[in-house]
């Protein structure tokens, strides 16, 4: 199945390889398998959409799915 | 926000003639003769319908009744750094009454890429000194009480006359403290934070514990790899303005906790409700 990804900020390296955005994964696919197989830091992962609603990294994902993938940011200074 | 005596001193200055706009020069000369701040007087002012020619552009969106709700509020801010300096720029010109605002630090030379308070005539003066000197140019209505101190150094009064608090911090540990201290006054937190293209504004109802699991244990950000230019925090200050404008104002709907996140070399941005 094709799922939609968007990984902002530092994050966008790691669809290097897919510059639409759509990333074929295994049938229940979850957004921590589809993290890791783009090669992303899963642990720097703060905030995961699934289709406008906010996911955690278990969440199983479906064909079609729009997925954004937040970095944190703190500057302010 | 005026007195009964306040009120009867001011009354005389717009009983006899018709409402209409009203000049910096003339709302000046009525302080002055009343004894009255300038922010009651240009409060009373659009009570009447006499409208300070500076409001004017903002009326279109705010209305009087929005203008006079701002002019009665009272924010405080937290950091006068890259976003503290745009946002006190935007809550000055919008006419938020009251400004409280802390801030330790004074200014050096890695300021001057994004920090709008900073110039190379100021390096090494303190920045809650400078805020008050910029407002002051820019609307002298707008009370500013600053302090140069810690956050956890500022006095429990602070956060019981506040509407709302702003967080223009650059630690966690600190962004942390602040939004314990506004869920333990009950009081609803405009949080922003940016690194490099990228940024997030939020607003945090209390109790929402909303900062606590967004970063979670985590101790660093992106912002020493990334930088901060001076679009990025500019960008995160105006929402965070027209968030807290919009909640001052009573025209934020939703109670929920919310979160806005954008890149601007993406072109890309996503709303969520938490």
């Amino acid at each position: 199945m094709v799922i939609n990804v968007k990984l902002m900020s530092m994050f966008a390296k790691y669809l290097k390889n897919n510059p639409d955005g759509k990333v074929e994964v295994e049938e229940n696919a979850t957004v921590r398998s589809l993290a890791e197989n783009l090669g992303m830091p899963v642990k720097l992962v703060r905030i995961i959409t699934v289709n406008g609603k906010q996911e955690d990294l278990d969440k199983v994902l479906s064909d079609g799915d729009l997925v954004y993938i937040f970095p944190p940011a703190i500057g302010g200074g | 926000m005026v007195t009964a005596e306040e009120e009867r001193l001011l009354e005389p200055y717009f009983a006899q003639c018709e409402p209409s706009e009203i000049a910096i020069e003339r709302l000046d000369q009525i302080c002055a003769q009343a004894g009255v701040s300038l922010r009651k007087v240009e409060w009373f002012a659009i009570r009447r319908n006499f409208i300070p020619h500076r409001y004017q552009r903002n009326l279109g969106i705010f209305f009087a009744r929005g203008q006079l709700k701002l002019l009665e509020s009272t924010a405080v801010m937290a950091g006068l750094g890259g976003l503290g300096g745009q946002l006190l720029e935007q809550l000055g010109r919008a006419g938020v009454g009251k400004i409280i605002a802390v801030e330790p630090d004074v200014f050096d030379e890695t300021n001057l890429n994004r920090q709008l308070l900073s110039n190379e005539s100021n390096l090494g003066t303190k920045k809650v000194g400078e805020a008050k000197k910029h407002l002051d140019r820019i609307n002298r209505a707008v009370e500013f009480v600053g302090f140069q101190c810690r956050l956890e150094e500022l006095p429990d009064d602070v956060w019981e006359k506040a509407d709302l608090v702003f967080d223009c911090l650059d630690s966690i540990g600190d962004r942390l403290v602040l939004a314990r201290k506004c869920s333990a006054a009950n009081c609803t937190l405009v949080h922003g934070a940016v690194a490099g293209w990228y940024g997030e504004v939020g607003i945090v109802r209390p109790g929402s514990k909303m900062l606590e699991k967004h970063y979670q244990s985590q101790r660093e950000g992106l912002e020493k790899e990334l930088g901060t230019p001076v679009f990025t925090a500019a960008a995160a200050a105006s929402l965070m303005a027209a968030k807290g404008c919009r909640i001052l104002m009573d025209k934020c709907q939703s109670k929920q906790s919310t979160m806005h996140f954008f890149d601007l070399l993406a072109d890309d941005w996503e709303n969520i409700r938490l």
